[in-house]
């Protein structure tokens, strides 16, 4: 008994203060590179004088690890959501390729976070599957003939060529190896960064049905931290008019039927349900035309189109892929939102981001423009990264409430109500009070019937989320810090 | 379950990790478990990496904690029993010692290798020093230890490193000093002050 009284001791004064020094410098350590620290590194811990020198010349270092540039490409690849498989044959499509490129290189050499999206220099590989599904393919219609690897019969034009050939002017073996970089014009308008690569068009795959909106929800809830539902039934019968308009049976169909379902489409597109999300990605989506698997010779125009979180309406009309990016990345969505990633990935997602304290990471992201070594740099030294607080069973149950009702803002969002995620909702305990009040009730709690969501909708709140929230409005709707927001 | 799994499950006691008192999850938390990368990357570190836990590197990424490409969150959340399967036939143990410090005796390094010395041949106060070794190669000096808040002190976690392994030898009816210390080895793997930071 008196053991484990001696453990949460010890836990406890661990709990809501700083760490060891010992711990922290683990912690960076494993933060930046992915290992434990050396012998070494801990005793030049002891023998430091000033600790937070000593620390920021430790953090310098991992920066400049290898390691550090494989843990940000790791990171990036599941904020892109690349898949598992990882091989296509013997030729690892998570390595050779222009984006994975890209992720290494900006940590690699301190670039801008905004060269993800306003990034013109390419590293371009090619692959043993030929042009189709990799950098050379899909720059095809846009490179200059020079840059293309030349062999015996001239360009490489099938795998079989490029199995057995090496290139004419350096001898090097092409077969998954070879590779070029290309730097775009500054001006030119086809070409964004991450967004105009074999490996993001690849991942979000274009259809005559969704015409490149898939591509801009990706660019949504990567760059604007918009993570948007489909808003498409879940009705069993499979009867229901939306479904029919998004998934129409096109078996044995004649012109006048490839006419309704065109006109189903437009219908598609203006439905109330629909509209919530596609009077963002429409817009955004035409600035990837004529991309099918490949990039488009010319720039095509579109907009940026989102309510901002402020809620301000946004309505940019763009010329092509590199003004959209520019435009993105001057939004102070796009900060609020990458700066997120960054609290998230170091300090942690259970560790609640007060506004100022947001603010305040807003500036000094910009303060660094945007380089991503330097703004590690002010993150792990930063106090929360070496401190443990943990969170009361209130804060708990806020943290999952916001997290369903979130679910909620991606229709009401479009319906000018105020954002339920937002707290104090409409910045005051009083008309806090009213929502939570019609939030319940809407979604049945304390009355016979549950109205909210649509029974059509694709997202419906489990049991637990239902208890969850009836329990967070018995106990006055606490805010992620415990505290109270209606009497 | 394998017999391996069974094995150290015998003595959850020891490992938080797929229990009730995991203190982390492979969510960006601020105590997390170490991603895809720091595990597979480890594995090759300490050149225990097996070709046959590389073949099977998609299965890994998923039980390692890598996101789902579709919810863009781990697909389990907790090290689970999948985990420990694909870990522990990645964690090739057989030649720990080649993880020891490298001015460590030449004769006693030729019996912590050979398959015939027992453990009992070596002195105490020398497995001492090994898994002090062990521990803070693994984990880190003490203060970092006992910052995790599951165990007191480094002398509470090295009695139970070795009241643990001699089960697990004298159970497996094989007492010899390479089998005592790799199951030392393959223990402190298993702890959440080793698997998360």
């Amino acid at each position: 008994m008196i053991k484990y009284l001696l453990i949460l001791t010890f836990f406890s004064s661990y709990c809501f203060g700083e760490m060891p020094k010992e711990r922290r410098l683990k912690k960076l350590s494993m933060h930046l590179n992915g290992q434990n620290p050396s012998a070494t590194d801990y005793k030049e811990l002891e023998k430091a004088q000033d600790t937070q020198a000593f620390f920021e010349a430790k953090t310098d270092e991992y920066l400049s690890n290898p390691r550090h540039f494989e843990k940000m490409n790791l990171r990036l690849s599941q904020l892109f959501r690349l898949g598992l498989a990882e091989y296509i044959g013997s030729f690892n499509r998570n390595e050779k390729n222009s984006l994975n490129s890209m992720f290494k290189d900006i940590s690699k050499n301190n670039l801008s976070w905004n060269s993800l999206l306003t990034g013109k220099k390419y590293k371009l590989y090619m692959s043993s599957m030929g042009f189709s599904g990799n950098d050379f393919g899909y720059f095809g219609a846009v490179l200059p003939f020079k840059d293309y690897p030349r062999v015996e019969r001239g360009v490489l034009n099938n795998s079989d060529t490029i199995l057995q050939t090496k290139t004419l002017e350096t001898n090097e073996e092409v077969y998954g190896e070879f590779s070029r970089v290309h730097q775009f014009e500054s001006s030119d308008m086809r070409v964004a960064g991450a967004l105009t690569t074999d490996r993001f068009f690849q991942r979000n795959v274009n259809t005559g049905v969704n015409k490149n909106r898939k591509r801009a929800a990706s660019v949504f809830r990567i760059f604007l931290c918009d993570d948007m539902e489909a808003a498409i039934t879940s009705s069993e019968d499979r009867s229901d008019y939306i479904l029919d308009f998004v998934f129409p049976d096109t078996a044995g169909m004649s012109s006048t039927d490839t006419t309704s379902i065109s006109l189903a489409e437009s219908a598609h597109g203006q439905s109330a349900d629909c509209m919530a999300c596609h009077y963002k990605l429409d817009p955004l989506g035409k600035t990837f035309g004529g991309s099918g698997n490949s990039l488009a010779p010319t720039a095509f125009s579109g907009a940026l189109t989102y309510r901002a979180s402020n809620g301000e309406s946004v309505n940019l009309p763009v010329s092509g892929l590199g003004e959209l990016a520019a435009n993105i990345v001057e939004q102070k969505d796009y900060k609020l939102c990458q700066t997120k990633q960054f609290w998230k990935w170091f300090i942690g997602e259970d560790k609640y981001l007060e506004e100022d304290v947001h603010e305040e990471l807003v500036e000094n992201f910009d303060k660094v423009d945007g380089r991503v070594n330097d703004f590690i740099s002010y993150m792990v030294n930063r106090k929360e990264f070496y401190s443990i607080t943990t969170l009361s069973s209130e804060a708990k149950l806020a943290f999952k409430v916001k997290g369903t009702l979130k679910n909620c803002n991606q229709c009401h969002d479009n319906e000018g109500l105020p954002s339920f995620t937002k707290w104090p909702i409409q910045d005051s305990k009083g008309d806090m009070s009213h929502w939570v009040g019609k939030i319940g009730k809407s979604l049945g709690i304390g009355t016979s019937e549950r109205t909210m969501p649509p029974k059509e909708h694709i997202w419906q709140p489990s049991k637990q989320d239902i208890d969850d929230i009836n329990e967070w409005i018995r106990i006055g709707a606490p805010n992620e810090q415990g505290n109270r927001q209606i009497p | 379950m394998s017999k391996e799994i069974a094995r150290y499950l015998s003595i959850l006691l020891m490992v938080f990790t797929a229990s009730n008192y995991a203190i982390a999850d492979f969510s960006e938390k601020q105590t997390r478990y170490l991603s895809y990368y720091d595990i597979t990357s480890y594995f090759k570190s300490i050149e225990v990496y097996e070709n046959d836990c590389y073949q099977n590197k998609e299965g890994n990424m998923v039980v390692f904690g890598y996101s789902s490409p579709v919810t863009g969150k781990p697909i389990s959340a907790n090290p689970n029993f999948d985990f420990l399967n694909s870990y522990l036939s990645c964690l090739k143990t057989d030649n720990f010692e080649n993880y020891l410090n490298k001015n460590i005796d030449s004769e006693l390094l030729k019996k912590l290798g050979s398959t015939y010395h027992s453990v009992d041949s070596i002195e105490e106060k020398v497995l001492d020093q090994i898994i002090d070794e062990l521990i803070f190669k693994l984990i880190g000096p003490e203060v970092v230890l006992v910052s995790y808040g599951l165990i007191a002190s480094q002398e509470e976690l090295k009695n139970l490193l070795k009241s643990s392994a001699q089960e697990i030898v004298t159970n497996e009816n094989n007492k010899t000093a390479k089998n005592y210390l790799k199951s030392v080895f393959t223990l402190i793997h298993l702890r959440d002050e080793f698997l998360s930071y």
